[in-house]
C-alpha cells in the first residue's frame, strides 16, 4: 500500500468522485496509477502476458462500469483488486473447464504433487522470469489452486497485509493466514521435490 | 506453557509476515529457540517468500487508458446482449462526439439496407456522414473530453440513448435523424437479432430505449459460519464463469452478486447452492414485486433434520417408477420445461445430477393451480404431473401412509439409500408465521392457506409447524414463480409488439440478486422439526 508516492496527488477517493462527476482525466489518472500492479497480479494469476493484459483491461472496464456503485466501504484499491482477482479466478476456471472438455490427453490429470511442468516457452508464458530458479518458482506457483495462489501472490508479490487480503478475498483473516501458509509449504514441497528428482536422475 | 509443534507450525508464515500478536510471536520464538527443525522450516518459508517477492514485476506494455475507452465504445456498439450495468457507459456514450453519432447512425442505416426484411415503417434518410470518418477509437481521448456533467440524478438507468444522441447532435448543430428514426432502426436490428426479452445486438442501450426492465429476484442466504460464506463465494465465482461473464458484477463483493439466470435453471442453481453449502443455510427468495417471500432451507444438515419431509420428497424408487416421475431430478421451480438446445435439456438426472422434488404437490387444489399456470405456462405437463393429476388422492395417500408407518430411523435409512446428496427442503422462515408479509393476490393467499390447512391436517404425527410450513413454503415458492412469469409477460405486453414480439424468446431470464448474510444468532439455526 505504497501511498506515500501519491501524497501530493489527489487521493483515490477524490479521483473516483471526480470521475463519477464526468471528469475523464480523473479516471485516466486512476488507470495509470494502478495498471501496472493490476497487470502484474493478473500475470501471476494466469501466467500469460496476453491474458494478463486482457484481464487488466477487463478490470478497468468493469471498474468504470461499476463506478456509480462503488460505495467507498472498501478503499478503491481494494475494490479494484477484488474485481481483478475475481475476474482472474473466473477466467481461469472457464479455461480449465474448456480444457477438461476438449483435452483427453493422459497428462492433463496433473496433481498438485507432480513436479512442475517444464516451461512452455513457445506459448509466450514464462517470458518474464530471468533465472532457472525463477522459472521453477513461477511454474510451481502456476500449479497452486487459485485460492492459495491468489493469497500468496497478494502477500509476497503485492506485499499486502493480511487484513487487506482478507478484505479483497472476502474471507476471514484466519483463512488468509492458513492459505498463505499452505501455499508456501506447497511451493516449498514442489521445489524441493524437483531438486530431489534431479538428484535422482 | 506447553508447546504444540503442529499448532505452532501453522503460525510460522504469519510470524514471518509479522502478523502475530506479541504473545503468539513469543510462543513461536520460544519454539524456534528449542527446535532445530522449526528454524529450518522458517528459513525455507522465508526463502519461498523472498523468491516470490523477487520475481520480476511486469509493467503494462501500453498505456491502458486508450484501450479501455476503445473497449467501452466497442462494447457499446456490438456489446453482449446480456449486459446490464450501463450507467457510466451510457454516460460515456452520450458523450460520444457528433461525428461518432453520425457514424453510428450510418451504421444502423447500413444494416437496414443490407437486410432483406421489409422495414416496419418508413425509412428515414440517413444523415450524411461526417467528413471525419476516422475510427471511433482514435477519438477516445477527445471523446472523453466531451463527457457531459451528469446533470441531475445519477440513477442506474441512463437516459434513453436515442434521445441523448439526438440532443447531443442538436447541441453540436448537426442535422441528424430524429429519435423516432433511430427507434425504427433499433426495431429492425431487434428483428434481425432475436434473443431473450428483445435484447438485441445493441444490448442494454436498446433496453433503455424501450424501457424493458428485467425482473429481479432477491435471494438472501443466511449462513452462520464464515466458512460457509466463503464456500458459497467459491460457488458464485463458478456461476460467474458459467453464465455470461458480464452478468455477474465482479465489482460487487462475492457475497452480493447479481446473476442472470433463465427461470428454467433456477432450480438447478438452488440445488448447487444446497450442494455447496457445507452446512444448512436459509434461503429466502423474494419475488420481483418484493412482497412474496418463499423461504427454503438448503444444505447438508437439512436431510437429518427434515427426514419426514424427505419421505415425501423421496418416495421409494418403485413408487417413482410407477408415478412416472424421474428417478432423480425434476423441476420444483417454475415448472418450465428446459428450452430446446439449452444446456439443461435432456435427461433430468444429467441435467441436475441432483435430487429435487419432482411432482406437482397434491396439496394445492387442482383447479386453482391449473388456472394460475394456464395463464402463464403453456408447457406440456410431464408424465409425473399427469399421473398426479389423475390420481392425486391415491398418490398423496400412499406417501402419507408411508411417512406415518415408518420410524424416523427407517425413513432416514431409506433416504440414504436413495441418495447421499444434499437436499432442498421448503420450510417456513425462522421468523414467526404472523410476521410474514401477506401474499400479494387473493388466489395466492387461497392456495397458500389451503395448502397449509390441508397439510397440517394430514400429518398429525409431526410438529404443528413442521409439515404445514413445509407445504406453505413450497406453495409460496411456486406462487412466487407464477408471479415472476406473470410480471414478465405483463412487461412484454407493456413494451408492445413493435419490438419484442418479433424476437422469439428462447427462455425467460431473470436477474437474481444474491446476498449472503451472517446469521444474527450463530447458534440458533432453526430446525423445522423437533429432535427425537
Amino acid at each position: 500500500m505504497n501511498r506515500a508516492a501519491h501524497e501530493r496527488e489527489p487521493a483515490d477517493d477524490e479521483l473516483v468522485r471526480r470521475a463519477r462527476g464526468g471528469e475523464p482525466s480523473a479516471f485516466v489518472e486512476l488507470v495509470s496509477r494502478y495498471q501496472d500492479r493490476v497487470y502484474n497480479t493478473c500475470y501471476r494469476m494466469c501466467h500469460r502476458e496476453a491474458d494478463a493484459l486482457d484481464l487488466t483491461q477487463a478490470t478497468f472496464l468493469k471498474a468504470l462500469e461499476a463506478l456509480d456503485r462503488y460505495e467507498g466501504r472498501a478503499s478503491f484499491y481494494t475494490w479494484l483488486f477484488r474485481i481483478a482477482v475475481n475476474l482472474a479466478i473466473s477466467d481461469r476456471r472457464k479455461k480449465q473447464r474448456r480444457r477438461e472438455v476438449s483435452v483427453d490427453a493422459p497428462n492433463h490429470e496433473r496433481r498438485i504433487n507432480d513436479p512442475p511442468a517444464p516451461p512452455a516457452a513457445e506459448d509466450g508464458s514464462h517470458a518474464a522470469e530471468r533465472s532457472e530458479l525463477q522459472v521453477r518458482l513461477a511454474a510451481a506457483l502456476d500449479q497452486l489452486d487459485e485460492e492459495f495462489r491468489v493469497a500468496v501472490v497478494l502477500k509476497d508479490i503485492e506485499d499486502m497485509d493480511y487484513a487487506t487480503i482478507a478484505e479483497i478475498l472476502e474471507v476471514p483473516v484466519g483463512t488468509v493466514k492458513s492459505r498463505i501458509h499452505r501455499a508456501r509449504t506447497t511451493l516449498r514441497g514442489l521445489l524441493t521435490e524437483h531438486v530431489e528428482n534431479e538428484d535422482a536422475d | 506453557m506447553p508447546i504444540d509443534p503442529h499448532e505452532l507450525e501453522a503460525e510460522l508464515s504469519a510470524y514471518l509476515d509479522g502478523e502475530l500478536s506479541p504473545e503468539q510471536a513469543q510462543r513461536v520464538e520460544d519454539w524456534l529457540a528449542q527446535s532445530e527443525d522449526a528454524r529450518r522450516q522458517l528459513e525455507e518459508l522465508r526463502a519461498v517468500s523472498a523468491g516470490l517477492a523477487a520475481l520480476p514485476r511486469l509493467r503494462t506494455p501500453t498505456q491502458l487508458t486508450s484501450t479501455v475507452i476503445r473497449d467501452v465504445e466497442r462494447e457499446l456498439l456490438v456489446g453482449e446482449p446480456t449486459r446490464r450495468h450501463w450507467g457510466p457507459l451510457l454516460r460515456l456514450w452520450t458523450g460520444i462526439s457528433a461525428a461518432a453519432a453520425a457514424l453510428l447512425l450510418c451504421t444502423f442505416v447500413g444494416w437496414q439496407m443490407l437486410t432483406p426484411k421489409p422495414a416496419t415503417g418508413p425509412i428515414t434518410p440517413a444523415p450524411s456522414p461526417s467528413s471525419d470518418l476516422s475510427p471511433i477509437a482514435t477519438k477516445s481521448f477527445q471523446t472523453l473530453g466531451y463527457l457531459p456533467a451528469p446533470g441531475g440524478g445519477r440513477g442506474r438507468m441512463a437516459p434513453a440513448p436515442t434521445v441523448a444522441l439526438q440532443s447531443e447532435a442538436a447541441d453540436e448543430g448537426i442535422d441528424v435523424a430524429g429519435a423516432d428514426a433511430v427507434r425504427e432502426d433499433l426495431a429492425i436490428v431487434a428483428e434481425l437479432t432475436p434473443s431473450s426479452e428483445g435484447q438485441v445486438l445493441l444490448g442494454a442501450p436498446l433496453a433503455a430505449a424501450v424501457d424493458v426492465e428485467q425482473p429481479v429476484i432477491d435471494v438472501t442466504v443466511t449462513a452462520d459460519r464464515p466458512e460457509t460464506i466463503a464456500a458459497l463465494g467459491e460457488l458464485f465465482v463458478t456461476w460467474a464463469a458459467e453464465t455470461a461473464a458480464d452478468t455477474a458484477d465482479m465489482a460487487q463483493p462475492l457475497a452480493e452478486q447479481s446473476y442472470e439466470f433463465a427461470i428454467s435453471e433456477l432450480d438447478v442453481r438452488l440445488s448447487e447452492l444446497a450442494a455447496e453449502a457445507p452446512q444448512q443455510v436459509w434461503v429466502e427468495v423474494c419475488a420481483p414485486n418484493g412482497d412474496q417471500h418463499a423461504p427454503l432451507q438448503v444444505g447438508r444438515d437439512a436431510q437429518q433434520q427434515d427426514v419426514q419431509h424427505l419421505a415425501f420428497l423421496y418416495p421409494t424408487p418403485e413408487e417413482r417408477y410407477r408415478s412416472g416421475a424421474p428417478v432423480r431430478g425434476g423441476r420444483p421451480f417454475g415448472q418450465k420445461a428446459p428450452p430446446p438446445g439449452s444446456g439443461f435439456a435432456g435427461d433430468p438426472e444429467v441435467a441436475h445430477g441432483f435430487p429435487v422434488r419432482s411432482s406437482t404437490p397434491a396439496s394445492a387444489p387442482a383447479e386453482t393451480r391449473d388456472d394460475k399456470l394456464d395463464s402463464v405456462d403453456r408447457r406440456t405437463p410431464t408424465r409425473a404431473e399427469e399421473a398426479a393429476r389423475r390420481e392425486p388422492a391415491h398418490h398423496r395417500g400412499f406417501l402419507d401412509a408411508e411417512a406415518n408407518r415408518l420410524t424416523r430411523r427407517e425413513l432416514s435409512e431409506r433416504h440414504r439409500a436413495v441418495t447421499e446428496e444434499p437436499v432442498i427442503v421448503f420450510v417456513d422462515p425462522p421468523a414467526p408465521a404472523e410476521s410474514r408479509p401477506a401474499p400479494a393476490t387473493a388466489d395466492v393467499r387461497a392456495t397458500t392457506q389451503s395448502a397449509t390447512t390441508r397439510a397440517a391436517g394430514s400429518s398429525p404425527t409431526s410438529s404443528p409447524s413442521g409439515d404445514a410450513s413445509y407445504d406453505s413454503g413450497e406453495a409460496a415458492t411456486r406462487d412466487m414463480l407464477d408471479l415472476i412469469l406473470r410480471s414478465m409477460h405483463a412487461q412484454r405486453a407493456r413494451v408492445g409488439g413493435d419490438i419484442t414480439q418479433t424476437a422469439q424468446p428462447v427462455d425467460e431470464f431473470v436477474q437474481v440478486r444474491i446476498r449472503v448474510v451472517p446469521s444474527p444468532v450463530a447458534d440458533e439455526t432453526p430446525a423445522s422439526l423437533p429432535a427425537d
